[in-house]
């Protein structure tokens, strides 16, 4: 038998830090973001209002989707796929911050380290994580603080699944 | 380009009171928004795509990615009035203050977000900020995903004929 590596809350240490792989950003996801969430403004798919009308005369790319796409990458970093089997839920964001923009053409990646754990019900807790989020010339994109529910290893001992 | 922009129907950030507010039209989720979403972002954690390991979790049944209702709340909000009077005046958004999800969006339930200014303030000559908050709630009345974002709004003096040319909004 395999040995039990997921990171359950007792066993997430504040300090931790890890670095995703790389991700460029295609015309392609464009065009499927702006399908997915309905945000198809001219700025992210009109060329020719954005040859006049856009600070670069090109395409931008929604901030959101370069948040959306980094959690495509979460899995890349060191302990990441260890976290994700005792995670109880994703609770939200803190202070997201848009420090510049990110273009078609740009290879985005992440950088993640905890911050603080709080234990708020015996078998499971609440876990911060720094995120940050920056391009191919390390030129910081965006940043904020993840909010992650965490399971305890004896949360998942009780016979019931999460 | 030669095709001149119509901004006889757009709401300037001097136009925008705090206070104002209108309801986006509903959606109904269904179990292709969270695989789409999935696919995207290739999150296949076990909630979101494994109905099975969902019926004996915490919720009953898979749920979607929170991040796929904020994104939504974005295709919503711009097919509002003020959506479609903001498409040339909302220029970006600088970031998300709050992204709270106080309970699962699941399968079939019909979603409306309700947005809000609550902030206003100047950031230069040409331009302000606004601050929305969108709600969201299900069929039953419950919050699912409350959000705070900022954006950068063009006044009535700012200049949109030379922003390619100048490189800044």
């Amino acid at each position: 038998m395999s040995e039990d590596t997921a990171l359950y809350f007792e066993r997430i240490e504040v300090g931790m830090k890890t670095t995703t792989t790389g991700r460029t950003i295609t015309e392609a996801d464009v065009v499927n973001f702006a399908n997915l969430s309905g945000d198809d403004r001219p700025l992210y798919v009109d060329v020719d209002y954005c040859a006049k009308y856009s600070p670069t005369g090109k395409r931008l790319v929604d901030p959101l989707l370069v948040y959306v796409l980094y959690h495509s990458l979460i899995d890349t970093g060191a302990f990441n796929a260890n976290i994700a089997k005792p995670s109880l839920g994703f609770l939200g964001t803190n202070d997201w911050q848009v420090h510049a923009d990110a273009a078609i053409g740009d290879t985005i990646y992440g950088t993640l380290e905890i911050t603080d754990k709080r234990q708020n019900k015996p078998d499971r807790g609440l876990v911060f994580l720094q995120i940050s989020i920056h391009n191919q010339h390390e030129q910081l994109l965006q940043c904020g603080v993840h909010v992650a529910y965490i399971g305890c290893k004896s949360f998942f001992e009780k016979g019931d699944q999460p | 380009m030669t095709r001149p922009i119509d901004l006889s129907w757009q709401l300037f950030w001097e136009d925008i009171p705090v206070g104002y507010t209108a309801t986006c039209l509903a959606r109904t989720i269904q179990h292709a928004d969270i695989i789409n979403f999935a696919n995207y972002t290739r999150d296949y954690q076990q909630i979101h795509v494994d109905r099975e390991f969902a019926k004996s979790s915490l919720y009953g049944d898979v749920i979607m990615h929170g991040l796929m209702g904020v994104s939504i709340a974005s295709g919503m909000l711009l097919r509002t009035e003020f959506g479609t009077r903001t498409l040339r005046t909302m220029l970006k958004c600088l970031g998300y203050k709050t992204i709270k999800f106080p309970a699962p969006i699941q399968v079939d339930d019909t979603v409306t977000t309700t947005f809000e200014v609550i902030d206003k303030s100047d950031f230069d000559e040409t331009k302000g900020l606004l601050e929305i908050r969108l709600d969201a709630v299900n069929q039953r009345g419950v919050l699912v995903s409350t959000h705070q974002r900022t954006y950068l709004f063009a006044k009535k003096n700012f200049d949109f004929e030379t922003i390619a040319e100048r490189g800044s909004f």
